[in-house]
């Protein structure tokens, strides 16, 4: 697998492990400050009693049954480089300073992804709950689309055409927010239908 | 940018739905709308899921303070419990603050409020356009949009990424606008508004492309009288050929009145003219047409008689709201002279 963009950081020397494993039963080693990214890692830590180093260092490696050694191994790249961040607070996502660097950084990794691999990433990142990671797959996954047009999306996406040639017409020349206010008009009578049943049945 | 994916594909469909919203959060309105064009299922799944219920109450204003106090540019988002629910129902949340401090929060409503702020974020740290993005797509649909500032940039960045749906759109003091930047916020692609209100903003704004927008009110307030005749002109000829067109005028003679109490009753108006809009019937507006008018002139003449027939006929197109500062009766002659000349 390769290394990764330039300037990756690494585990240092002095750094305390945490040990997890991948599905295919291959150990993997991360620093706690960069494993502590992961939402997943860090309640399994805190019901381990894993909340000192020297639990840590005795610690048996956490199985992680649903990442592939592949993802693993991007994911310890994508935690280390990320472990310095100052904690991303979704909810004040405008606060949240980014350094360039580390955002050319992202992009380098992304751009090392196959589809297949970001796919595997992708899950993987959620399984872990890596918040910052999700994001960044999210945004490259949406970035595939961009400016594509439908058949092109289809492709990118595998979606397979189930619209017969008429209803393909008639969708082609629709004004898309007519549709979704109709849909939306539609939910919201549903609803007012259904709230007045129960008054109406007593 | 992913390199490696232009001869590949991504099994899309069987993501979990969590991740699925993500990546819709990430796309531009318009490249949803591509979407809906794909499959059925994911159509259905995109109307579901990447356009989310519209929210009732969603008031975004975007203020300064008086001239004796500090500017402070400043952007509210408010919204009711329900909204909030419905925000933080997304996966990533929402940014929402409580702030009972706002001088919007007690002058405008009594109502439980959320409010945010963060234009002075977007303003002052100079966010990108993505991180914007990030969260507007949380309110893809927006009943009541406020714009109250004079600087629009920030708007225009909204609007051209973000493209809500507006039920109704106020656009308040914005005498420092030039006509252009007026234009281009209700580019067709820009700006999806069902209403759109003015108030001491310059009128001479692109009509052509009102037209091809989903106006259907337009509200002009402490209008200049030939800015007046000229935005009656041009929206009626947009909405005249197709359908009939409702009127409604509401006038006062603002001579004797200060700014504030001005502004004060025509948000009144306004206020109760929401409401009501659709609702409203026939001798309403002639109350109101007799109010204009001033007693023992307008019960009889012409110009009611027109108005009667005219509002019978009607099947409301575009509803026009004027408060005028007048100094004669001439211009409401004129307006109606207009309307009769449609019929």
């Amino acid at each position: 697998m390769a290394d990764g963009p330039s300037g990756a950081k690494k585990c240092r020397d002095d750094d305390v492990l945490f040990r997890v494993k991948s599905k295919e039963d291959r150990e993997y080693t991360l620093s706690k400050k960069a494993a502590q990214l992961s939402g997943t890692i860090h309640h399994y830590s805190e019901n381990y009693g894993l909340d000192n180093d020297e639990a840590i260092m005795k610690m048996e490696p956490m199985s992680l049954l649903e990442v592939s050694s592949e993802s693993l191994h991007h994911i310890i790249r994508w935690c280390e480089q990320h472990r310095n961040c100052p904690i991303w607070e979704e909810e004040k996502w405008w606060q949240n300073e980014r350094d360039a660097e580390l955002t050319k950084w992202e992009d380098e990794f992304m751009a090392e992804m196959t589809s297949e691999t970001l796919y595997n990433l992708f899950l993987a990142a959620n399984f872990l709950d890596i918040k910052c990671l999700l994001d960044k797959c999210a945004q490259s996954v949406a970035d595939m689309i961009k400016g594509k047009s439908v058949d092109e999306i289809r492709e990118i996406w595998m979606l397979e055409n189930d619209f017969t040639p008429e209803e393909e017409e008639k969708i082609k020349n629709e004004n898309p927010w007519e549709a979704i206010l109709r849909y939306q008009e539609q939910l919201e009578k549903e609803k007012e239908e259904q709230a007045s049943q129960p008054a109406a049945s007593s | 940018m992913i390199s490696n994916i232009k001869n590949s594909t991504f099994t899309f469909s069987s993501l979990p739905t969590e991740l699925k919203i993500s990546i819709l959060d990430c796309l531009p309105i318009s490249e949803r709308h591509q979407l809906l064009r794909t499959t059925k299922d994911f159509r259905s799944f995109i109307l579901s899921k990447a356009f989310p219920k519209k929210i009732k109450f969603f008031r975004f204003v975007v203020y300064s303070f008086d001239k004796d106090q500090p500017i402070t540019p400043n952007l509210l988002i408010q919204v009711d419990a329900t909204t909030f629910t419905s925000a933080s129902e997304q996966r990533k949340g929402s940014i929402i603050i409580e702030n009972q401090n706002s001088p919007l929060f007690h002058s405008i409503t009594s109502c439980k409020l959320f409010t945010v702020s963060f234009i002075t974020d977007i303003v002052d740290q100079n966010k990108s356009s993505f991180e914007v993005l990030k969260f507007f797509p949380k309110f893809r649909s927006l009943s009541d949009f406020r714009i109250q500032f004079d600087h629009i940039l920030p708007i225009q960045m909204i609007m051209e990424k973000f493209n809500p749906v507006v039920d109704r759109l106020s656009l308040l003091q914005l005498s420092g606008y030039e006509n252009k930047h007026l234009t281009e916020l209700i580019k067709e692609n820009w700006l999806n508004v069902k209403k759109i209100h003015f108030a001491n903003v310059p009128y001479q704004i692109c009509y052509d492309t009102l037209a091809r927008s989903r106006v259907d009110k337009i509200g002009m307030g402490n209008a200049r009288w030939e800015d007046f005749e000229s935005s009656v002109k041009a929206v009626l000829q947009i909405g005249a050929p197709k359908e009939s067109i409702v009127l409604k005028l509401q006038f006062c003679n603002a001579k004797s009145l200060q700014k504030d109490d001005l502004r004060r009753k025509f948000n009144s108006l306004t206020q109760s003219f929401d409401r009501d809009c659709l609702k409203i019937d026939e001798n309403d507006l002639i109350e109101w047409v007799k109010e204009v008018l001033g007693a023992g002139s307008a019960g009889s003449g012409d110009e009611l008689k027109c108005f009667k027939k005219w509002m019978s006929d009607g099947k409301r197109a575009v509803v026009f709201i004027a408060l005028l500062q007048l100094d004669t009766m001439a211009p409401i002659k004129v307006v109606i002279k207009m309307v009769k000349d449609l019929n």
